[in-house]
């Protein structure tokens, strides 16, 4: 009772408690922001870390890699536990640019359909065709046009089928308010399209006039299929049905959203379309060329353009046994870049067709002659070759890969997941042919994978928060040297108090109760203060660069543009709990001083 | 003659304080007897030991070794433990001070009610009290003051205040009017003598004789004895 009134008092008429409370908070805040910062980098981290990797992938041994991978995909995406499989080829290779430059890099070769599938590969392509830009009159033209087809849906469920009315009528009513507007929405879709050819939005990945075009196809389909439609009794619901998904289709037509952008992206991103044919293209990390330059702000602005350039990779295939094959070198065309934040990934991968890698390895479907030692012997007569002794072929070797990504479904742990998928090999290798043996095989988890790097980090911020924890104590030395004056100006008080029956208990209660308010206070007002600063710490990092010309945070040394961090209830908790547990632990000692007090000479003192 | 209660009495009562390796004796065998409803001034010299007595009996300091016994009622007070102490300090007895030392950031009216905050929650009863007593003192329209805003002579009636919050049988009081000037102090005094007639039993140390002579008795410290 008397001990809260007096800590009251005692709080609000000083500037000291004033000051140890700010100490307080400056710790807190600055232990908080730390470690949220630390934390958000490390989810980061552990995000990038993930990007080209499925929950749990299958791992043969590489020279020999893993035929029948496709049934083997379709049986494992068709477990209710596992969303997508996605097979992988992978291998090291030169990469030589037409500036002469020279990369060792990894190549990938991947289905991206199937990739993206388990890994949104598509998210991370770099380059990405801008929302085409319309004018007022296409989107005028678009607008009426999808005005249009919906009025002509909702006539013609209105109009089909109607029994007992007017034939007559009928016919007109679906003339009108049904055929004639989807031709009109035909026409317009051309004319978009027309629009979209004159301003020139062909865009290699996005065709904006194929696509208008595509959409009068379906509306002018959809005109026909009116046409055609018997409206007697009884109704032919199956070419009714068949006109509503043309109808459906032209309204529906939209490259620029959801997924199936992205996945159409991935679709078309390792290939190019030189003239009327689509040719294989590779897919390169951001920093493999040296071509684009990273900006502070984590943006790439190209030095050189390397979409479409032409580079030469050269692959050195190695055989079964692991005995190396004569090098082998194809040029190919670079359709886009990615960034995956992954330094070793952006720096060192390329993604190439899955097909056009195994050629080159030698990984593709391929004949076995009877015996390996003879070859085919070609002897030159007048200048054609003449053929001897073509080996019996006496089976196809299957084509093979050297990864299996697997996703898995929402719900599904990795762990989990990760039995389940070895189980599964070991049966499927006991029943086809030339499956690598289950002991040499691995089934790891992404987790398994990236665990170096992410407890690297977390090595990190566990010093980082020790280093500042062991700073803070400076807050526990404030606390106590605060307390020591307040305790040693109040001497007489502790002797009044005394000598009018309050207990040692009472008198130390005093000061450690002082101790908690501050703590308290402190601490709230440091964790609102951490709040506040990590909400707002790249624009105050922004700020302070502005005015001194330095900025800590660079996306070259940290990888992301931004600095993470957001603040956890339960950590921000805990360390707001220390602060408190500080603040009475500086105020201890005075306290215990103050207690020790003999009542007498506290009031003799002078 | 009416029969007298021994509210609190001393004996062969020793206190020697050590400087370095001198032995001070300040109270050699003193002998007091303080009877219920009694006003008993302790005059003596300046060093005389005067406060030295009034600390023992207020529970504030303790004796020496077989220094002698003090004797409240019937419980010796020199050999109770802490927490009993605590409570006689608190309920028993009242002290005010020569330099009143009052809390310098509490109101008039907390420091009044200080007594009977460390004794346990506030009761009505007690705040009623407190109001009657600054009423009594004439201090009701100062409640909300601190102390550096009153003058000598209010500082040492909220003191006054403040030891008796408890109804305490035993009011000690030393040099009460030792700070003040002629005409404060015989306010002072005058405040006492309105105690005692309600029969409050006080024990005063003072070194002015006038001023003792308001008391029914005052006896001489002189030579650590009553002499
Ligand atoms: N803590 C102490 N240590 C040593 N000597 C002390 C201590 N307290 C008091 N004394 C000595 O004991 C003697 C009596 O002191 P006390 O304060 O009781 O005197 P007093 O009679 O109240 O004097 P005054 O009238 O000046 O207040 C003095 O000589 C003083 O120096
Ligand atoms: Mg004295």
């Amino acid at each position: 009772m008397y001990a809260s009134l007096l800590t009251r008092r005692y709080l609000t008429r000083r500037v000291m408690p004033l000051l140890a409370s700010m100490a307080v908070m400056l710790c807190t805040a600055m232990i908080i922001i730390i470690w949220s910062v630390m934390t958000g980098w490390l989810g980061l981290v552990t995000d990038a870390g993930r990007t080209f990797l499925g929950d749990v992938s299958i791992y043969p041994p590489q020279t020999q890699g893993m035929p029948h991978y496709e049934t083997l995909c379709d049986e494992l995406a068709a477990l209710p536990e596992i969303e997508a499989a996605a097979p992988q080829l992978e291998t090291f290779g030169l990469l030589s640019f037409p500036t002469g430059q020279l990369q060792p890099v990894q190549v990938v070769g991947i289905d991206p359909v199937r990739y993206h599938a388990v890994t949104g590969y598509a998210d991370a392509l770099f380059w990405v065709p801008p929302d085409p830009p319309m004018d007022a009159q296409m989107r005028s033209l678009v607008r009426s046009a999808e005005q249009l087809l919906e009025d002509a849906q909702s006539s013609a469920y209105a109009v089909f089928g109607r029994e007992g009315t007017d034939a007559q009528r009928t016919a007109d009513l679906w003339r009108s308010q049904v055929v004639e507007r989807e031709r009109e929405a035909a026409e317009k879709f051309t004319q978009a399209a027309r629009r979209a050819d004159e301003l020139g939005m062909t865009h290699d990945k996005f065709d904006v006039v194929e696509m208008f075009r595509d959409r009068a196809d379906a509306a002018e389909r959809a005109g026909r299929l009116a046409e055609r439609i018997d409206l007697r009794d009884p109704p032919d619901w199956a070419m009714f049905e068949k006109l509503d998904d043309a109808i459906e289709e032209a309204l529906r037509i939209d490259y620029r959203v959801g997924l199936t952008e992205a996945t159409r992206r991935a679709g078309e991103s390792l290939s190019l379309r030189i003239g009327d044919e689509r040719v294989p293209a590779m897919v390169m990390g951001i920093e493999v060329s040296r071509y684009n330059k990273l900006q502070r702000d984590g943006s790439y602005i190209p030095r050189l353009p390397i979409l479409g350039e032409t580079v030469t990779l050269g692959i050195l295939p190695v055989d079964k046994q692991g005995g190396t094959m004569t090098p082998d070198r194809r040029q190919i065309r670079v359709a886009n870049e990615f960034r995956s934040q992954v330094y070793e990934a952006d720096t060192r991968r390329v993604f190439v067709p899955l097909a056009w890698l195994q050629k080159l390895m030698h990984f593709h479907e391929a004949n076995r002659s009877a015996a390996d030692d003879t070859h085919p012997e070609a002897v030159w007569t007048d200048g054609v070759p003449r053929v001897f002794d073509l080996p019996e072929i006496v089976a196809t070797d299957p084509a093979r890969i050297t990864t299996i990504l697997v996703k898995a479904a929402p719900g599904t742990q990795a762990d989990v997941l990760r039995d389940l998928v070895a189980a599964h090999y070991a049966r499927f290798a006991q029943t086809h042919d030339e499956m690598p043996n289950p002991a040499f095989v691995h089934v790891m988890t992404w987790r398994q994978q990236v665990g170096p790097l992410i407890s690297a980090i977390q090595t990190q911020r566990t010093l980082m928060l020790t280093m500042f924890i062991f700073i803070s104590f400076t807050a526990v030395f404030l606390v106590f040297a605060i307390f020591w004056s307040i305790v040693s100006e109040k001497v007489k008080d502790i002797g009044i108090l005394r000598a009018i029956g309050a207990s040692r208990a009472g008198v130390a209660w005093i000061f450690l109760r002082y101790g908690l308010t501050i703590g308290v206070i402190g601490s709230i007002a440091g964790a609102i203060l951490a709040t506040i600063f990590v909400r707002n710490i790249n624009e105050l990092h922004e700020f302070v660069g502005q005015a001194t010309g330095m900025y800590i945070w660079t996306a070259e040394v940290y990888q992301f543009a931004r600095i993470p961090g957001e603040v956890d209830v339960v950590e921000a908790c805990a360390v707001m709990a220390g602060g408190i547990l500080f603040s009475i632990f500086g105020a201890l000692l005075p306290a215990v001083k103050a207690a020790s007090l003999d009542p007498v000479q506290a009031l003799r003192f002078e | 003659m009416s029969v007298r209660v021994i509210l609190l009495s001393t004996t062969k009562l020793k206190k020697t304080y050590r400087l370095g390796r001198v032995d001070v004796p300040v109270l050699r065998s003193l002998d007091l007897r303080v009877a219920q409803g009694e006003w008993v001034a302790v005059l003596g010299k300046s060093g005389s030991g005067k406060s030295t007595l009034l600390h023992l009996l207020g529970g504030l300091d303790r004796p020496d070794r077989n220094g002698g016994t003090i004797l409240f009622r019937d419980e010796e007070v020199t050999g109770v433990g802490a927490r009993r102490l605590n409570r006689y300090r608190n309920r028993d007895v009242g002290f005010v001070f020569q330099f009143y030392h009052l809390l310098p950031e509490l109101t008039v009216l907390e420091n009044t009610l200080i007594g009977a905050m460390v004794r346990g929650r506030l009761s009505t009863d007690r705040k009623r009290r407190a109001h009657e007593l600054l009423e009594l003192f004439e201090l009701n329209d100062r409640l909300k003051h601190r102390p550096r805003e009153l003058s000598g002579g209010e500082r040492q009636r909220v003191a006054i205040a403040r030891s008796l919050i408890n109804d305490p049988p035993l009011l000690l009081a030393d040099e009460p009017t030792g700070n003040l000037d002629q005409q404060t102090g015989e306010s002072i005094l005058d405040v006492l003598s309105d105690l005692h007639a309600r029969g409050q039993t006080i024990v005063m140390v003072t070194h002015d004789e006038a001023v003792a002579t308001r008391a029914d008795r005052s006896v001489h410290l002189a030579d650590g004895r009553i002499a």
